[in-house]
């Protein structure tokens, strides 16, 4: 299967970053600090849109060079035209370029990159034209900018966002909102991580409130379900049972993680990845001396 | 989905300010740049909306009182091992400002620090992602003292009815002579004339300037002293400062003083109660605002229903009686059929009459068929059988002699002697053949002055007495949002009487029950 990304040290909450931004871009009771907690409702908004010639800054800043090979923001309300750019600096001079998004030819990345397969596209629909998720699909699932790099060693980063943002009201959206909201920030290293065919899956755990009537009748009361996801390796050597095991115990029951389980599709990240948390016990089983087998469970993020 | 807004007023004891610390249950709600206030977290802290219920007394009854049942409102106060600081929007009430406040490793040790003291609690419903305007309010209640365990903090919330639980009369005599009274008066509750009072008995203050004082105002104006008696025998009301002989006796209406030339044995008065902000208020639903209001327990009064048609209620509160304004309000809304008082969601005192449910008009229908309730639940209670005769006793003498002086007329005498005046019913003899001796008289006992008023709420009391509702419990699986006491609700059940759909009135209804939805106790 693809290669996918389970990292767990949030640089930015573990160090506890600098978040800067101008400050008349960001709400006074929604400032960027949010950005660095939990819960995901807790969500910095800023006070406009950002648009090509002023987009909307934000940077983060540590005291030391950190180790980089991921970095996402969750919970936006970014639309999926809206665009992003993800710099990486050496040193806090934010002179030498570590990584960046942009192109080379100065175009920056959309919120949700990549053509979708062509299959499903259907002649005439809303995405046809840049090839992307369809909007029922897009606002299904949270809004997750997730980035990759190659390993790198960057003391700022500096995210440039400008585009639409959107708003959910019921069943009906409108992409007319005049502020952007982040609800998590992340940075640091990560493992890539191959699932192994076996016990790997998705899954889905309804929420609601089902009641059942004497009768036969059914009531429910709609509620918000969590995405699942079963990360199985059935043969580990010693170094990768190693790190597994470590990022469990660090993990434990509260802390939360990224998962992302195709970095090269941005679409399978957009619906299968995004930030989990380890919902059951961890074991690893040994198939002989050398090598183990473990599956870990993770289950949404969704406070 | 349904997220339950909860908004936590708070004093702030360093500052002297209020606070309101906005929470809410999963998962939370944030506010949007164009609503009001803009960009506030609702940080989902609490387990589940709260557990409570109010409903008026039993219908069918001369009780006004409304029930409650104290329930807990769970938060959570788990702790969190992110190093990233985290924070609370909080808006200072008195300022009006919003403040980032720091919080602990356990987000709400500032509940328990003693920093804070919770005052009061407001619920409100609103769809995930909604704007806020289309919040819907639920409860707004009071917060007893936090019951803490470690990873939770549980509030007992009530009834803001239950600041009603004071006293009426705030004032004492002094006892320092002339009209604080004597020294054995001292620190004595002052008296308080409320309504029309038929027979009331001032507070004696002794000799001030020549003449014998009573006081029957607490020193406060009083509308008017119509009439009084002496141990029977009526002594007139005369105009000017001072009495002429001791068949009459004056009164100064802007302190509520009778002054006599004689210190009479057994002296009564009829008294047109106090005036509040110059206004004399007897109907029950003015004189309960009045009352409320004066108080400081309610900045908004609704007595439209009960004042629809107005009625005139007395209460005389003697000197040292302390009754508290629950107390004194059912007796007034008592004495009207399905009378009731209590705290409506936005805070404000509702003073009404609980309509027979084809008198108003249903907000919503129910229906098991359509699975929007589980079905009607009979409730234990009202089986007693209807009345055949309905007797309302009005004009309450308090303490009636036993005998009158001898030169008292017959008039003077009977009303001297008699506790109350009666009105009474016909004989049903319907229901008489129907239940035989088990068809009993029902007495009411009412704070109503005037026996025309008795009588012209005889009808409905009968129409109360001789056909008890009955009372059942409507689980309304979408929470039955905005639907309060009084309002009334149409039911399709497959149960005796509902078949067809029937319409039930709203007398009383949960908060948020655990298992989802509310339950609505409902009268047909």
């Amino acid at each position: 299967m693809a290669t996918g990304l389970l990292a767990h040290i949030n640089e930015l909450s573990e160090q506890d970053g600098a978040i800067t931004g101008t400050a008349a871009d960001w709400a006074a009771t929604a400032p960027l600090d949010a950005l660095k907690t939990l819960p995901l409702v807790d969500a910095a908004v800023s006070t406009r849109i950002g648009t090509r010639d002023q987009p909307v800054v934000l940077e983060w800043e540590w005291e030391r060079p950190i180790d980089l090979t991921y970095a996402g923001l969750y919970r936006t309300n970014l639309w999926k035209t809206g665009r992003i750019r993800l710099e990486a600096f050496k040193t806090s001079a934010r002179t030498s370029l570590a990584f960046t998004t942009q192109h080379a030819s100065g175009i920056d990345r959309l919120v949700l990159p990549g053509l979708y397969d062509p299959k499903t596209l259907r002649f005439g629909g809303e995405n046809t034209v840049l090839g992307q998720l369809g909007a029922r699909e897009f606002l299904r699932y949270p809004t997750n900018i997730h980035v990759t790099m190659p390993l790198c060693s960057a003391q700022v980063l500096r995210w440039t966002i400008y585009g639409p943002a959107y708003r959910v009201a019921g069943s009906r959206y409108s992409t007319t909102e005049q502020a952007y909201r982040i609800g998590f920030g992340w940075a640091g290293d990560s493992l890539a991580f191959d699932r192994h065919v076996g016990a790997s899956a998705e899954g889905y755990r309804r929420g609601g409130k089902v009641t059942e009537l004497a009768g036969g009748g059914v009531a429910v009361e709609p509620g918000r379900g969590r995405r699942t996801a079963t990360l199985d390796r059935t043969v580990n050597e010693a170094g990768d049972r190693d790190r597994l095991f470590d990022l469990v115990n660090f993990l434990d029951a509260d802390r939360p993680a990224v998962w992302l389980p195709d970095t090269d599709s941005a679409f399978d990240c957009y619906r299968y990845g995004g930030l989990f948390q380890v919902i059951e016990d961890f074991s690893q089983k040994y198939l002989n001396d050398l090598h183990s087998a473990a599956t870990i469970s993770l289950g949404e993020v969704t406070t | 989905m349904k997220v339950r807004l909860v908004d936590l007023t708070l004093f702030h004891r360093p500052s002297g300010h209020r606070h309101r610390l906005p929470l809410a249950t999963f998962p939370g709600y944030q506010s949007g740049p164009a609503d009001s206030p803009p960009n506030v977290t609702w940080l989902p802290l609490v387990t589940a909306g709260a557990d409570a219920s109010v409903s008026i007394g039993s219908l069918g009854a001369a009780d006004g009182q409304a029930e409650l049942r104290i329930g807990d409102l769970v938060l959570r106060n788990e702790t969190s091992r992110n190093p990233g600081q985290r924070f609370a929007t909080v808006q200072d009430l008195d300022t009006g400002a919003w403040l980032r406040l720091a919080l602990d490793d356990r987000p709400l040790n500032l509940l328990l620090t003693g920093d804070y003291v919770i005052q009061a609690v407001t619920e409100r419903e609103i769809e995930d992602g909604a704007p806020l305007a289309e919040a819907v309010t639920i409860w707004t209640a009071r917060v007893g003292q936090p019951k803490p365990k470690r990873t939770e903090i549980a509030l007992p919330i009530y009834d803001s009815r239950l600041d009603y639980d004071t006293p009426i009369q705030t004032e004492r005599y002094k006892g320092t002579g002339s009209y604080e009274g004597p020294a054995e008066l001292k620190d004595t509750l002052k008296e308080l004339p409320l309504g029309h009072c038929p027979m009331a008995r001032p507070t004696y203050l002794g000799i001030i300037d020549g003449f014998h004082r009573w006081s029957v105002g607490g020193g406060k104006p009083v509308q008017d002293v119509p009439r009084g008696w002496s141990s029977g025998v009526g002594v007139a009301k005369q105009s000017g400062a001072t009495p002429a002989d001791n068949a009459h006796f004056t009164v100064d209406l802007a302190s509520g003083i009778v002054t006599t030339t004689v210190k009479y044995a057994d002296f009564r008065v009829e008294v047109l109660g106090r005036k509040f902000a110059g206004v004399y208020r007897r109907y029950i639903g003015e004189l309960i605002a009045a009352l409320a209001t004066g108080a400081g327990l309610a900045s908004t009064v609704d007595s439209a229903g009960m004042d629809a048609i107005p009625r005139t209620v007395g209460l005389f509160l003697a000197a040292g009686d302390g009754t508290t304004h629950a107390a004194a309000y059912s007796k007034f809304v008592g004495s009207v059929p399905r009378g009731g008082w209590y705290v409506g969601t936005a805070g404000q005192l509702v003073v009404t009459r609980v309509p027979r449910p084809t008198a108003a008009a249903a907000v919503r229908a129910y229906s098991s068929a359509a699975g929007t309730t589980t079905g009607l639940q009979y409730v234990e209670g009202q089986h007693n059988p209807p009345a055949k005769q309905v007797v309302l006793r009005c004009a309450h003498n308090p303490s009636p002699s036993s005998s009158a002086a001898t030169d008292a007329t017959a008039a003077d005498a009977t009303r001297w002697t008699q506790e109350w005046i009666e009105v009474p019913s016909a004989t049903d003899a319907a229901i008489a053949a129907a239940w035989g001796s088990a068809a009993k008289v029902a007495t009411v006992e009412t704070a109503l002055t005037f026996s025309t008023d008795a009588a012209a709420e005889l009808p409905a009391w009968v129409a109360e007495l001789s056909a008890p509702p009955t009372l059942y419990e409507l689980p309304a699986l979408d929470g039955a949002p905005g639907i309060w006491i009084g309002d009334a609700v149409t039911v399709e059940d497959d149960i005796a009487g509902f078949a067809e759909g029937a319409p039930v009135v709203v007398y009383g209804r949960t908060i948020a029950d655990r298992s989802g939805g509310a339950t609505l106790y409902v009268a047909r």
